[in-house]
């Protein structure tokens, strides 16, 4: 009982305290003014993926891991890389020999007649040979 | 000029090895790159683009074929959708790339013949001396 009397005394006088506290705090904030904090900008993150550019300055997404600072870097998909742009519409030039037609003594000339037809013909693609 | 050489090969197959023995031995004398790659359907890198199927399927020769094959479609075609579906492939093939500042080149030689080994051996020196000088 005593106890009991003890223990609701001392929560009412906890309660009134902090509440005269938190009054004089607000009314300290609310005539001297808040001071202005000044927020920081958010540190820069040390994992996760990454934009980045390759030594020949192609961009890049790079992988930093968490734990081990694991670096990987995989080049951009084809769409986004202008060389593979370039590229994707002009397969190489090819000529086909069989072994016999390059093994024979006018193989040299038989090139330069399927280059120039291929090279006039306009197609920009591949002969055959 | 930038010039290359690959040989698309299998590895059961004795006619890509002796063959590979000549071009290396080329190569190292002209100081040319030179490698050996294993493009079967089985192979790791089979998306990659290779030269092995070109020949042999019905849209190439509509595509890209001379006349002479076009005018004997008709005749062929089933043969050649057989050997598309069927996963055939012909070895080894020898593709000599070079870039002439536009676009990549590309010689590509099907076939092997050790009879004619002399003859090719030459041909194919004087074609990457020429290439390598120009």
């Amino acid at each position: 009982m005593v106890y009991t009397v003890f223990y609701y005394a001392g929560l009412v006088f906890t309660k009134i305290i902090v509440y005269i506290v938190s009054k004089i705090m607000g009314l300290k904030a609310r005539f001297v003014g808040a001071k202005e904090v000044e927020e920081k900008p958010p540190a820069p993150p040390a994992w996760g993926w990454f934009e980045s550019k390759s030594p020949l300055g192609y961009s890049e997404i790079t992988w930093v891991g968490k734990a081990t600072g694991l670096t990987v870097s995989l080049p951009q998909p084809p769409g986004a890389n202008p060389v593979v742009q370039y590229y994707s519409g002009k397969p190489p030039a090819r000529l086909y020999f069989t072994f016999r037609e390059a093994a024979s003594k006018e193989w040299f000339k038989e090139i330069e007649e399927l280059a120039k037809s291929v090279e006039e013909g306009g197609k920009g693609g591949e002969g055959g040979g | 000029m930038l010039v290359e050489v690959i040989l698309e090969a299998d590895i059961n197959c004795p006619l890509c090895s002796a063959l590979e023995k000549i071009v290396k031995r080329i190569c190292d004398d002209l100081n040319v790159p030179f490698t050996v790659k294993y493009a079967t359907h089985r192979s790791v890198a089979s998306y990659e683009e290779t030269t092995s199927f070109h020949t042999f399927s019905r849209e190439w020769v509509e595509r890209h074929g001379l006349s002479e094959h076009r005018s004997v479609l008709g005749k062929i075609g089933k043969v050649l959708d057989m050997i598309q579906s069927a996963g055939l492939q012909t070895y080894p093939n020898l593709i000599v790339r070079w870039h002439d500042g536009v676009r990549p080149r590309e010689i590509v030689i099907r076939g092997y013949d050790p009879r004619e080994a002399r003859e090719f051996t030459r041909n194919l020196a004087t074609l990457l001396f020429y290439l390598k000088k120009r």
